[in-house]
């Protein structure tokens, strides 16, 4: 087996003994026991507030989760000295950063399998948008592992990984529009603002969520755009990390 | 090797970095601007004052105008598009508690009727809750009919909301004798012949019996006056 194939089985061992991991559970089942509770709380659009709810809802929870279990193991690993474990064998540091990168995104995979899964019983929309949207929520995911491996490598501190990572998310959910709320409103800001837009992934870019809502239309090739786009944008920020921790002795 | 490989480290990798940031930011202006001339409705009119008074004061109702209030607070705020069954709901809630307000339904003919693809087609259902409650109005069906016409290109459609508002009582002469203008415009000469004499044998008003004689001479030299 390769030294990368190695350490992501490692990591997903240490992960299954985390007790975080298991909070999937509880946390899949609020998301659902919610989205009933918000298909109640309207008079007129049950059945679309229980949808969007849905949509909404797992993507975020989803999000949350593998971010929290990539921040608290990446730190515990650095805090207790246990990576030392690891970088002192005859292993690469881009191999490393990618054994873990592998482990959490097929996490990721077996999370939004479960949310498609979910999706399609309960009838939130048509298979093939419903199916475009997880992959690009997929897509995202592995953004965020990777931007989560980035930030905790280089904070090094919990508290301060998790408000970053939140920060990036939230940042890159909202690029688009501080642009345009920044042409509308406070032109001078402008290019300040494209600063954070050309640096910051556009998350938004991997949502089909409309497409399913709607009904409308959606192609597989909808999928080809964000794939690309995520795919660079992992490239940047494991070239991010590659340069960050070269020398680094944690 | 060692100076190599440092070289490849220190200058070749920030390199890669540089171009990969230039790369990502030519990505997303191309990923913005596939989106969004892939969405033709993104830039619509926001909802207003004005359009509210359109809804509310028509009728001098206390309710409408509260009701309004209630549409203006529930409005996608500096939304890029409409969302149509968003608004229909809110329409319904409208017309549930005030049920002889005709302000949502005039407001559906007149500012929901710029799309005209699957979600601009739902505000035909909810106009035929308008047939329901105001069976002897022209006005609605006869405006129904105008943009199923104009902004459809739906000429059956247009034809069975003319015939609804020709059928109305108290519906003027030119509202009676559309639907056989709408069917001579189509070709269809017979069926607005049909349509006009048996009209015109029911008809014991002279201001009636008027404009279907007109008409029907204009079929029968064959003109088609627009």
């Amino acid at each position: 087996m390769s030294r990368i194939g190695i350490v992501s089985i490692y990591t997903l061992q240490e992960v299954r003994r985390d007790r975080l991991f298991w909070g999937f559970v509880p946390l899949m089942l609020f998301v659902i026991a919610f989205t009933f509770f918000m298909r109640e709380t309207s008079i007129v659009a049950g059945a679309e507030a229980f949808n969007r709810s849905y949509i909404a809802l797992t993507a975020l929870a989803a999000a949350v989760f593998i971010v929290l279990l990539v921040v608290s193991s990446m730190y515990r690993e650095i805090d207790s000295k246990a990576i030392f474990m690891v970088i002192t064998k005859p292993i690469a540091r881009h191999e490393y950063i990618l054994g873990k990168f592998i482990a959490f995104s097929l996490i990721s995979l077996g999370i939004i399998m479960i949310s498609f899964a979910g999706a399609f019983i309960l009838g939130v929309g048509p298979a093939k948008p419903l199916a475009v949207h997880y992959i690009l929520c997929l897509f995202e995911q592995l953004v965020m592992i990777m931007a989560a491996l980035a930030i905790t490598l280089g904070l090094r501190s919990l508290p301060s990984s998790i408000l970053g990572v939140a920060g990036f998310y939230i940042i890159g959910h909202s690029t688009k529009k501080m642009v345009d709320i920044g042409m509308n409103m406070a032109s001078a800001w402008v290019p300040a603002i494209k600063v954070f837009y050309y640096l910051f992934p556009s998350l938004s870019l991997f949502s089909a969520q409309a497409a399913v809502l709607e009904q409308g239309t959606v192609s597989w090739t909808d999928i080809l755009f964000p794939v690309g786009y995520a795919a660079l944008y992992l490239a940047v920020l494991f070239l991010i990390i590659v340069i960050d921790i070269r020398k680094r002795d944690f | 090797m060692p100076a190599k490989k440092d070289i490849f480290k220190k200058v070749l990798l920030p390199c890669a970095l540089l171009i990969l940031l230039v790369l990502h930011a030519f990505l997303v202006d191309v990923g913005w601007k596939g989106s969004e001339t892939k969405n033709q409705y993104k830039v619509v009119p926001k909802l207003n004052l004005p359009w509210m008074k359109f809804i509310s004061l028509d009728q001098d109702r206390f309710a409408s105008l509260l009701l309004s209030l209630y549409l203006l607070s529930a409005r996608p705020v500096d939304c890029y598009e409409w969302d149509y069954k968003g608004m229909l709901n809110y329409m319904r809630v409208i017309t549930r508690l005030d049920p002889y307000n005709k302000g949502p339904f005039f407001f559906a003919v007149y500012f929901m009727s710029y799309r005209t693809d699957s979600d601009g087609r739902l505000i035909f259902n909810y106009l035929e809750e308008a047939q329901d409650k105001f069976p002897d109005d022209w006005k609605l069906p006869w405006q129904v009919s105008y943009v199923a016409k104009i902004k459809f290109k739906d000429n059956d459609l247009a034809y069975q909301y003319a015939l609804k508002a020709a059928n109305a009582p108290y519906a003027p002469p030119i509202v009676k004798i559309l639907p056989a203008i709408l069917k001579r415009n189509l070709g269809d000469r017979e069926s607005a012949v049909a349509y006009l004499t048996t009209l015109r044998d029911h008809s014991k008003d002279p201001k009636e019996i008027e404009p279907i004689d007109e008409e029907l001479q204009r079929l029968s030299r064959g003109s088609l006056p627009k």
